[in-house]
């Protein structure tokens, strides 16, 4: 766990103490608590004692408090008219500045943001924790009902209905896949490490739009949204991680979602060469002058798309834009300057997102 | 390692172990790779490996890395494996383990979630392969079968042997010559030179026994 002290502390495992950020642990400190016997009587005492100041043996204040039943020590401390100017003076020989005095007050506000911060980090791991088994057991669930689902298309190929089966199998399977990429899509922004965790395979593009646009069909629909792909020729694999698939959900979320009532979102898919050409082409708030180079940063959102809805953290292009550079996919944004459309007093003109990939 | 060498019957059912590689096809591999599935909560994975005719084990649980030595490719949960260690690394702390004393094996994971720790480790690479745990069932065979393919190498085979030879301190020049010998036994089907070779620059036991293993595995897997 992060550790957030102002004042230098006693790690009582660890027979250490660490820096505070506000008063850092004097050389003499940080070499003595560990060899000098003086000193390690002094902190084992202090970890059974009970609450309030106390006097090391070379004369610097130990401030003992509890926090969750345990003993916490702020340490090597210069509090006003409380420590032993004699003896200490010598040990901090011309860095009375960096060691500087606290008052009793302070030193109380500083156990006391201590204590508060212990407490949330706490809770916060304790949160964390819960989510974690959440996500574990929802992941464990979804591959069980793939695994199923797949027994089951096996075993009815010889059944009188296995088409009517097979449609029911498929969408039961791109329910799981959806459901896989949301959590795919959380582990991304909270967990980036673990998306670059295995190595490239192969992808196709092609039909990882046509999942998207299937699980997003409903949505769509609700919308009057239409959804319409063209391909100009047959799509190459593409060796990428495994989070390219959150890609086109990304763009396609995020198209459907602001795309007014009744509009057309259409999506582009050519090979060049080398080189694949994707175009995400919709009706979104338009993104003024100014915004276009920021919309891809972290928590950024564009005026008119606050205004078009609350539901929104900024984080989509931001994800995006990091899933290209994993890949090495070069993506662009272009917003038409011009506006075709206003409706309720927002903005709307053409949307356009553009990747290019190396095959 | 000269009793290999020296069986001259057999070194003719191993010359053509190149070409056969070349030709060889995932569904003859899989039938010859051993696959260990470790999972503490279902043997499902096992079972569609098993359907799809994956040559696939399971247990579902493991303390020592030793237990993983009859398999050539290991697949572990991460969550509630090997609990008896009470690390809370738990399965990839095996997992990393089982690779690093026995590099040539391809070692994998997977999980539900997996803490910051973990993810740090997963990106330095200490394991072959890692996925979440609801992966498509299709990819995870696409990315076994990888796994497959490049265990049954000879050039991904070298380029472990070729990281544990640096880090046994082995000159360049050395290891040059082990690669010509260690290619040469494959085209020729006979290991004599190579056995020289080693006898020569190589006094490190594990580096040698990787060697061995090498070509037992590359034989197991492409030439039976």
């Amino acid at each position: 766990m992060d550790e957030f002290n102002l004042l230098p502390i006693y790690r009582n495992g660890l027979e250490e103490i660490s820096d505070g950020i506000d008063v850092s642990v004097p050389e003499f400190c940080r070499k003595c608590c560990r060899v000098n016997e003086k000193c390690k009587r002094h902190y084992m005492n202090l970890a059974e004692a009970a609450p309030g100041l106390y006097h090391c043996p070379h004369g610097f204040s130990s401030y003992v408090f509890e926090v969750d039943g345990d003993n916490c020590i702020f340490t090597c401390l210069r509090i006003e008219g409380e420590y032993d100017r004699a003896k200490l003076m010598s040990k901090i020989k011309n860095q009375g500045k960096r060691y500087r005095e606290i008052s009793y007050p302070i030193l109380l506000e500083y156990a006391e943001a201590y204590r508060e911060y212990w407490i949330n980090q706490n809770k916060y791991e304790r949160y964390k924790k819960f989510i974690d088994d959440i996500f574990h057991d929802v992941r464990k669930f979804n591959q069980q009902i793939k695994l199923k689902n797949d027994k089951i298309f096996r075993k009815s190929q010889k059944n009188k209905r296995y088409s009517e089966l097979l449609e029911y199998s498929k969408s039961i399977y791109v329910m799981c896949w959806f459901l896989t990429l949301r959590l795919n899509n959380h582990d991304f922004v909270y967990n980036e490490q673990l998306m670059k965790a295995d190595v490239r395979s192969s992808y196709n593009i092609f039909k990882i739009i046509d999942k998207v646009r299937y699980c997003m069909k409903e949505k769509a629909e609700s919308k009057d949204i239409k959804m319409v792909m063209t391909a100009e020729r047959e799509c190459r694999d593409m060796m990428a991680y495994d989070c390219i698939e959150l890609l086109p959900f990304l763009i396609l979320e995020n198209a459907v979602k602001y795309s007014p009532r009744g509009e057309r979102i259409e999506i582009y898919i050519d090979e060049k060469g080398n080189r694949q050409h994707v175009a995400i082409v919709s009706l979104g708030p338009r993104i003024l002058e100014n915004e276009i180079n920021l919309i891809c940063e972290q928590g950024y959102r564009g005026e008119n798309a606050v205004k078009a809805t609350d539901d929104g953290m900024g984080i989509g292009l931001y994800t995006a834009s990091c899933i290209c550079r994993l890949n090495n996919i070069d993506m662009r944004v272009y917003s038409d300057p011009l506006k075709i459309k206003c409706i309720n007093s927002i903005e709307y003109s053409e949307f356009k997102v553009d990747f290019w990939i190396d095959l | 390692m000269r009793w290999l060498f020296k069986r001259e019957g057999q070194r003719k059912r191993y010359a053509s172990a190149i070409e056969l590689l070349e030709k060889s096809n995932i569904a003859s591999l899989r039938k010859r790779t051993k696959i260990l599935v470790v999972d503490d909560e279902d043997e499902e994975i096992y079972e569609v490996l098993k359907e799809r005719q994956y040559d696939a084990y399971y247990k579902n649980d493991i303390t020592y890395s030793i237990e993983a030595e009859p398999f050539d490719i290991i697949l572990m949960d991460i969550r509630g494996v090997a609990r008896r260690r009470k690390s809370n690394m738990e399965g990839f702390a095996i997992a990393c383990e089982i690779k690093s004393k026995y590099p040539l094996k391809r070692v994998c994971c997977y999980s539900g979630s997996v803490h910051q720790e973990i993810s740090e480790q997963l990106a330095d690479r200490k394991i072959d392969a890692f996925w979440v745990k609801d992966i498509d069932i299709d990819k995870m065979c696409e990315k076994i079968d990888n796994l497959i393919m490049e265990y049954a190498d000879v050039e991904k085979q070298w380029e472990v042997l070729r990281e544990e030879m640096v880090k046994n301190k082995i000159s360049e020049e050395d290891i040059r010559r082990i690669r010509e010998a260690y290619f040469e036994g494959f085209k020729k089907g006979n290991f004599a030179e190579l056995n020289i070779v080693t006898m020569e620059t190589i006094k490190n036991a594990s580096t040698m026994l990787n060697i061995v293993n090498s070509i037992l595995t590359l034989i197991k897997v492409l030439a039976v």
